[in-house]
């Protein structure tokens, strides 16, 4: 019995393995009590600073609040979580108001400083900078959207586009095609809140200047910009574009009425895909002339095909019940006729 | 015979060494990527986040086999999801109770024909309905198929959105678990599958499906120690082997999938105890094969929480389904071990899975009876064997409070002190017969596998934590116990 008698090298490096890890679990118990402890004191110290600031914060919805108390160093952070909150959810003059509290209280230079910080105070330093309009923070605030992670960098463009707009916007633009990672809702989202007036314009001019992935990256974006005048760039790609993908993505956005003879011929596109999204189109766009291209569509080979078309014409704005009976049965495809019918009986069930 | 019990003692002791450095450095690699992971999705959870035309549209499919007595209160919760598009595809498995006619009367439901295309294998579909006042609630009924594979299928068929989340029915969802379940597939197109966190909700204050409270059942030592079992597998084995591109597997009850990519493997399988785990390897398996760019993610702060077990032979029943399953998906998908293209999932993570998860209760049931031999013929060294046990206690502990540090860090999910002590002190006490009764059950399961064993399915599931005000002392008049075909429940 070699290893249960004689190997005490073993022995003894178990005895000390094990008395280290019971020192270490007893450390680490402590560290975890310890941790507890100084959440307790947190939450309370955050309780009392909310309810020291907010109805102050709330004050500015009526004006600039005076006499402002003091801000010490370690509740900056748990100040500018509710600050920022403010900014999210009131209205403009309640923002201004917020912001000169903010530069009474120098938070914009601590933001600026907070920059090079951990994660979470860089985030709030980005935000910060961003509701303040605090244009000495631009160049660094474009290097972080130019090279840094996929949240950090989106933050800084929010902020950036929030700073100025005009100058924002086409930098943001045309960091889109390459960024793959980023999150095309955020991107959305800040492309929104800057607003169609100044994304119309280079979004139309950096999309002409791309293709492929690239463009169909940017041709996301298109609902950002106003309808009518990206509608000459959508038509010219339903022209000419034979890539799967942009003709898609321009489906999705048409709605120009003039571009239906395009869409029209798109529903005898290879591409199922192509196919269905052209279904989906003319159900919104569609008149009662392509009421046999839905029809002979709902026969097609593709069941996703088949059943968008048969909602696009019962989406046509002259369909009704009966006739959609009586096209179901009068169809020479079975497929066509049972899924035409089944849409019918749909729609006759939530009248 | 001697030597023999020499070899197994040696193998014990190289396993022991193995295991724990491997979990050890699962724990480090998590310590320090927990902390950015959760940190990016700080502010989305302090600040007010409006929603957008952008965000994937995502259907919540819940399958539901003899539901009647929570699937109204589940379906109810999950309508108030906090997402800006979403539908809800209940799927009834050809329940024999009032599932379909509870939610019918509940949700006004309209049969429709049937327009689903059928892709994926499962039963026949009987009928389809929609809720005439919650248009994006749809129930499809079809015959039993025998597993909740067969449900998922049709499910899966049935659903209408880009990305699909699989829920059991008593699963409860945070309000933004999927908001931060959607992240990855947002950030990386290439993701095909993303895994939240399970948590155990024995012992919270849940109303009408919407955790009020979150708490421990501080009576029930079986309880305590899956709440921290699944602490150990949700905040360092998944979040350690998730750093380094490798998760072999994601949660059954939480989860958020690709559609296309899960037509495109077939669906799940109606072979397995434990389909939810076995898409993900197969998943795994095709992309490689097809060496297409791909990720499998997982998001340590999307909580959902479900019931766990409380008494022992339906913990035993868990269990040894659970491993049995375990190792037929691994058994399935043998073809990743060292699969050419597989990078750390298939030379570190699978041959780790293989080793130290699915052979495990083998080496140490056999160090137990060889330990157990020596002693009674005398040889035993006691001296050895006492410090030895040390070793193993003190390391199993120093495992789960270096989870429960991590808890700490990022989470505080359990407010109150008394429920850390709790847990602390369960750290302890789960050493001395909990991890060893574990070690048996899932070798009852390996044999199963091997010998090719069914057991009963029948698992009782009590959702005494449902609609109480007491989080302690459940009221008998709230409990309901629902008998649960074996496999709707998902594997941890």
């Amino acid at each position: 019995m070699d290893f249960a008698t004689s190997s005490e090298t073993l022995v003894w490096l178990a005895k000390w393995v094990g008395f280290i890890s019971l020192v270490l679990v007893g450390l680490v118990s402590i560290h975890i009590i310890v941790l507890r402890y100084l959440l307790i004191r947190r939450n309370r110290r955050e309780a009392a600073l909310h309810e020291q600031w907010q109805p102050i914060l709330v004050s500015c919805l009526d004006g600039e609040p005076e006499n402002l108390p003091v801000l010490e160093e370690r509740d900056i952070t748990s100040f500018l979580v509710l600050w920022n909150y403010f900014h999210e959810t009131l209205r403009l003059a309640g923002k201004d108001n917020l912001n000169a509290v903010a530069k009474k209280l120098e938070l914009d230079e601590w933001a600026l400083k907070a920059l090079d910080d951990s994660i979470r105070e860089k985030l709030l330093a980005i935000q910060t900078l961003g509701w303040l309009q605090e244009e000495r923070g631009w160049d660094e605030l474009l290097e972080i959207m130019r090279h840094a992670s996929p949240v950090t960098s989106l933050c800084a463009a929010k902020a950036i586009l929030r700073i100025d707009p005009h100058k924002g916007v086409p930098l943001f633009l045309e960091l889109i095609p390459v960024r793959s990672h980023w999150s095309f809702s955020t991107v959305g989202k800040i492309l929104k809140e800057a607003g169609a007036d100044v994304v119309t314009k280079p979004l139309i001019e950096i999309a002409s200047r791309h293709e492929g992935d690239e463009l169909v990256r940017l041709l996301r974006f298109l609902d950002t910009a106003y309808e009518e005048e990206v509608a000459p760039l959508v038509s010219k790609l339903l022209r000419d574009s034979n890539d799967e993908n942009v003709l898609m993505s321009c489906l999705r956005a048409v709605v120009d009425p003039l571009d239906l003879p395009m869409i029209r011929a798109l529903l005898r596109h290879d591409s199922w895909r192509v196919r269905t999204q052209a279904a989906i189109c003319l159900g919104e766009l569609g008149t009662e002339e392509d009421i046999p291209r839905l029809v002979h569509a709902a026969g097609d080979q593709n069941w996703w095909v088949r059943f968008r078309s048969a909602h696009a014409l019962a989406e046509l704005p002259t369909m009704t019940v009966p006739r959609l009976k009586r096209i179901a049965s009068e169809h020479q495809n079975f497929f066509g006729s049972d899924i035409i019918s089944k849409v019918q009986k749909e729609r006759e069930a939530f009248q | 015979m001697w030597e023999v019990l020499l070899a197994i003692q040696w193998l014990c002791l190289a396993f022991f060494v193995g295991i724990n450095v491997s979990y050890i450095s699962l724990c480090i690699l998590s310590y320090f990527s927990l902390p950015k992971i959760v940190q990016r999705h700080t502010l989305l959870r302090e600040l007010p986040q409006p929603h957008t035309a952008y965000e994937i549209p995502i259907s919540l499919m819940v399958t539901a086999f003899n539901e009647e007595a929570v699937i109204v209160e589940s379906i109810r919760s999950l309508l108030q999801t906090d997402y800006p598009e979403f539908e809800i595809v209940v799927v009834n498995d050809g329940s024999k109770d009032r599932t379909l006619e509870v939610l019918i009367e509940a949700f006004n439901l309209i049969k429709l024909p049937v327009t689903v295309q059928q892709r994926l294998p499962h039963k026949p579909i009987r009928a389809v309905y929609r809720s005439k006042p919650f248009p994006n609630l749809r129930v499809i009924d079809k015959e039993n198929g025998g597993c909740k594979a067969d449900a998922s299928n049709a499910g899966i068929d049935a659903s209408i959105y880009p990305l699909v989340s699989p829920l059991d029915a008593d699963t409860i969802l945070e309000k933004d678990t999927h908001k931060l379940l959607v992240q990855p597939f947002l950030e990386d197109s290439s993701t095909i599958a993303v895994g939240g966190a399970v948590r155990i909700a024995n012992g919270c204050k849940v109303k009408e499906g919407v955790m009020l409270e979150k708490s421990i059942a501080y009576r029930k030592p079986l309880v305590l120690f899956q709440v921290l079992e699944y602490m150990r597998a949700f905040l360092f084995v998944r979040v350690g082997w998730a750093a380094l591109d490798a998760l072999p597997i994601i949660s059954g009850a939480i989860g958020l999938f690709d559609r296309n990519a899960v037509i495109e493997v077939g669906g799940y399988s109606r072979q397995t105890h434990a389909e939810d785990l076995e898409i993900i390897l197969r998943l795994h398996l095709h992309y490689l094969d097809k060496e297409k760019k791909y990720r499998i993610a997982n998001v340590p702060d999307a909580n959902c929480w479900t019931e766990a077990p409380e008494d022992y032979r339906t913990l035993r029943k868990q269990r040894v389904r659970w491993h049995q399953g375990f190792v037929e998906c691994l058994w399935f998908n043998r073809r990743l071990l060292f699969h050419r293209k597989g990078g750390v999932l298939s030379w570190v993570s699978i041959p780790f899975q293989i080793i130290f998860e699915a052979l495990s209760p083998a080496i140490e049931i056999g160090g137990y009876v060889s330990t157990l031999i020596l002693f009674l013929f005398g040889y035993l060294n006691y001296e050895g064997a006492f410090f030895f046990l040390l070793l193993s206690v003190g390391l199993g502990v120093l495992l789960t409070v270096t989870a429960m540090l991590l808890e700490e860090l990022m989470f505080h999910t359990y407010p109150r002190p008394k429920q850390l002590l709790t847990l602390l002190v369960a750290a302890f006490v789960e050493n001395v017969g909990y991890r060893q009764i574990n070690a048996f059950w899932r070798f009852t399961g390996l044999i199963y596998w091997a010998i090719g064993y069914e057991e009963s399915r029948a698992m009782v599931r009590s959702a005494s934590w449902q609609n109480t005000e007491d989080a302690e002392v459940p009221s008998q008049k709230d409990t309901k116990d629902s008998i649960i075909k074996d496999g709707q429940g998902s594997s941890a």
